[in-house]
């Protein structure tokens, strides 16, 4: 029965180690080291920055859904964040102005530093100084907007009123047509496919 | 569209109509009604004599699994051979439901007296748990009767003269007080063996 492991248990670096080398490497080898292929989503001439995320995220979540159908993992112990509206909408305009100044985001940042990228190392150092900034600064100046428009353990489903399983379904066909939008995209303005 | 990108597109969308029709299953143990917990709470099959323990351990019945709810300090005191200490506060943990979370056993609880294995017995009930019992009156009962069970002044029947003797057997087996008799109350008579006495040999003398 999943987890696995238990959050207390002495395996948790071992796995999040084993876990990490297995990501980056997945990012590296779908060339998410290069700033030019992550900005590009934003600029309009790459998009698998979009299919990716997607896939990641389809996979998840019909994979959950279905370790839980086969009695593998308790939904139950998944551990959910809570929804922070309004600070989750002002931390992604800072974090979406930071892809697209810096062409990274944190994951992709480090993935490219240890392939000896200079600008994700300028990246990395900018994140460090901002969570610096951040903690030391937190009493002060973020504290009580951090708990602003808290809603709780919320899923999307729970919000529209939908099971877990249609959410997912409607996920999926929202994904599905992202994929066929972007590609139509690419072929109405000729966008051809770059190697970085 | 090559044909790759139809075959998982497809994937995808079954395997979408397939999940929106199921719902999250819930994995821990339901909690069970409680007009239900009542009903089972007011069932007298709850309980099991401290007799009927003494025969299981006696027995050494495999299926047996005692449970004392007691602290961990009465715990190593005393407690009856065999027994997993699992204290009423400590009834939660992950690693100790897992001994109520089974169907092989038949789990007894006991403690001090009644009050405490039965809490137990009904959290772990309402927990959706079956299988369990609470040994009735707790130790003080399996010291009164098994440690050192009294003679009835007077044995009304023969049932009560049996429970009587296999509450002094098991007394002896656990290693309690054996009760003598008390004075002034004349032990029951037993009949001795009546030996024939054979034909005296004739042994020497003056023949």
């Amino acid at each position: 029965m999943a987890p696995i492991f238990e959050q207390t248990s002495e395996w948790n670096l071992i796995i999040a180690l084993l876990i990490g080398i297995a990501f980056g490497w997945v990012l590296e080898r779908a060339g998410f080291s290069t700033s030019r292929k992550l900005a590009g989503v934003f600029y309009g001439y790459d998009f698998v920055v979009i299919k990716v995320f997607f896939t990641a995220a389809i996979t998840a979540s019909l994979g959950l859904l279905f370790l839980n159908y086969f009695g593998v993992l308790d939904f139950s112990k998944v551990w959910m964040p809570t929804t922070f509206l309004w600070s989750t909408i002002v931390g992604g305009i800072i974090m979406g102005l930071g892809f697209i100044l810096g062409g990274f985001c944190p994951g992709t940042s480090v993935c490219a530093v240890a392939t000896g990228k200079i600008d994700a190392l300028a990246f990395v150092v900018g994140i460090t100084l901002g969570i610096f900034f951040y903690s030391f600064t937190y009493e002060y100046l973020w504290e009580d907007f951090r708990e602003y428009g808290n809603i709780g353990n919320v899923k999307i489903g729970e919000l529209i009123g939908v099971t877990e399983g249609v959410a997912v379904l409607i996920f999926i066909l929202f994904g599905l047509f992202a994929f066929w939008l972007v590609d139509k995209i690419k072929k109405e303005y000729n966008i051809k496919d770059v190697e970085y | 569209m090559n044909g790759k990108n139809l075959f998982g597109i497809i994937l995808l969308i079954i395997l979408g109509i397939f999940i929106a029709f199921t719902s999250l299953k819930k994995h821990g143990k339901t909690e069970i009604e409680p007009d239900k917990l009542i009903n089972k709470t007011i069932q007298k099959t709850r309980y099991v004599l401290p007799e009927e323990v003494a025969e299981s351990i006696i027995s050494e019945d495999p299926t047996l699994q005692l449970i004392d709810v007691r602290t961990h300090k009465f715990y190593s005191k005393f407690t009856l051979k065999g027994a997993i200490n699992i204290p009423l506060s400590e009834l939660f943990k992950e690693e100790n439901l897992a001994y109520f979370d089974q169907d092989i056993y038949k789990t007894i609880l006991f403690s001090n007296g009644t009050s405490d294995a039965d809490v137990a017995w009904i959290l772990a009930t309402r927990l959706g748990y079956k299988n369990i019992y609470v040994m009735k009156g707790g130790l003080n009962q399996w010291v009164e009767n098994i440690l050192q069970p009294k003679e009835n002044e007077v044995i009304w029947d023969r049932v009560d003269d049996q429970l009587y003797q296999y509450r002094k057997g098991a007394s002896e087996y656990f290693g309690g007080k054996v009760v003598e008799p008390e004075e002034g109350v004349s032990a029951p008579k037993t009949k001795t063996p009546i030996v024939k006495k054979g034909k005296k040999q004739v042994s020497g003398g003056c023949g």
